[in-house]
C-alpha cells in the first residue's frame, strides 16, 4: 500500500505540476478565456481565478509529492478536481464545443477529458482514504 | 495542424481583404479582430451581444482594432446556414451589422420556428428587401459563406465564436465566449509587442 500511495501522490502531483506550468508560462488571459468560455463565473471572478489557480495548483503539486498532510492535501485536490469534472460535464452536456483549459488551449471538452479528470478524482480518493490514520 | 499548413492559414488569414460591409473601424488600425460566428449559436449570441458593443464602443471607434466578421456556420445548426446568407445578402445593401443584430436578438424565435425571412423583412425597408430576396433566389448569388468556412477551417477553428487577433502579422487565437473585460487586457498587451 505504501508503493502504491507513493506512486498516487507523484503521478497527482506531476500533473498538478503540468497543468501550472503550462498555464503559468503563457499570459494570464489565455486561461481566463478558457474559463471564461464556460460562462459560469462572472469576469471579476474568472480573473482571480485565472491569476491565482495556477500558483494553486504549483503549491499543491508540491505538497502533494513531498506527501505533506497527503490526507488533506488529497481531499483538497479531489474537491478541485470535482468542481473541474463537474464544469466540463456541464460545458458538455450543453454542447458548448469548448476548450477545457486543463492544462493550456487546444483541448476540446470531450469523453476522454472527462474520463481522465474522472480518473483523476477517483486517484485523489484513493490518497484521501487510504493515508487516513489507523486506529490501534 | 502541421506547421506548414498553419503558415499558409495564418497567411491567408492575414492578407484577406474584408469586404466593406462585414469590416468595423480602421483598415489601417495596429489591431485586426476577425469573429467567426454562427446566427444559431448561443455563445456566439452572447459574445455578440454582450462583448462586442464595448469592443466596438472601445477599440474600433477609437481607431485601434479593425473587426472583420466572418460566417461559419456550423452542420448542426439548421438554420444557421440560411441565416448567414440573408446576412450575406443583406450586406448588398449595406444592412449585414443591422441584419446580424436583429438575426442575434431574435435568435431563440427564428431558431425554434425557422422563419428568418421576417426578422429580415422587419429590418430592411421593402426596395432593400426586393433586392435581398432576388439575391436569395440567385443560384449565381456568392454569398461567401464557403469563403468564411475555407478560411476559417484553414485557420484551424474547432469552435465557434472564435476570434483571432492579428497584430504585426502574428495571430492569437480565442476560442469561445470571451467577456470584455478579459478582451481588453489581451489586447493592450498584444498591441504592445
Amino acid at each position: 500500500m505504501k508503493i502504491a500511495l507513493l506512486a498516487g501522490r507523484i503521478i497527482l502531483g506531476a500533473v498538478f505540476l503540468y497543468a501550472a506550468y503550462v498555464k503559468l508560462h503563457a499570459p494570464w488571459y489565455i486561461f481566463a478565456a478558457s474559463i471564461d468560455s464556460y460562462q459560469m463565473l462572472p469576469p471579476w471572478a474568472v480573473q482571480l481565478l485565472a491569476r491565482t489557480l495556477p500558483w494553486f495548483e504549483l503549491v499543491l503539486g508540491l505538497v502533494m509529492i513531498a506527501g505533506y498532510k497527503l490526507r488533506w492535501v488529497a481531499l483538497v485536490s479531489g474537491l478541485i478536481l470535482l468542481a473541474f469534472w463537474v464544469s466540463m460535464f456541464r460545458a458538455f452536456a450543453k454542447g458548448l464545443g469548448i476548450d477545457c483549459g486543463c492544462f493550456g488551449p487546444g483541448e476540446q471538452v470531450s469523453n476522454l477529458t472527462l474520463l481522465r479528470d474522472g480518473a483523476l478524482v477517483a486517484l485523489a480518493l484513493f490518497l484521501f482514504w487510504f493515508s487516513r490514520p489507523k486506529l490501534a | 495542424m502541421k506547421p506548414i499548413t498553419a503558415l499558409f492559414a495564418l497567411a491567408a488569414l492575414v492578407l484577406a481583404e474584408p469586404t466593406s460591409d462585414k469590416s468595423l473601424g480602421n483598415p489601417n488600425a495596429p489591431v485586426k479582430i476577425d469573429v467567426f460566428s454562427d446566427f444559431q449559436c448561443p455563445a456566439c449570441k452572447a459574445l455578440h451581444d454582450q462583448t462586442l458593443p464595448d469592443l466596438i464602443n472601445d477599440e474600433v471607434n477609437k481607431g485601434r482594432v479593425l473587426l472583420v466578421y466572418h460566417d461559419f456556420p456550423l452542420p448542426q445548426h439548421s438554420h444557421a446556414r440560411e441565416a448567414a446568407r440573408w446576412a450575406n445578402a443583406a450586406s448588398r445593401v449595406h444592412k449585414y451589422r443591422e441584419v446580424s443584430d436583429a438575426l442575434f436578438r431574435t435568435q431563440l424565435a427564428w431558431e425554434a420556428n425557422g422563419d428568418v425571412r421576417s426578422v429580415v423583412a422587419g429590418v430592411l425597408n421593402p426596395a432593400e428587401m426586393k433586392t435581398v430576396e432576388a439575391l436569395m433566389k440567385d443560384p449565381k448569388f456568392d454569398d461567401g459563406i464557403a469563403k468564411d468556412v475555407a478560411l476559417g477551417q484553414q485557420a484551424g477553428l474547432r469552435q465557434t465564436p472564435t476570434l483571432i487577433v492579428t497584430h504585426k502579422l502574428q495571430t492569437y487565437p480565442f476560442g469561445g465566449f470571451i467577456s470584455y473585460s478579459i478582451l481588453k487586457p489581451a489586447i493592450d498587451d498584444i498591441a504592445k509587442k
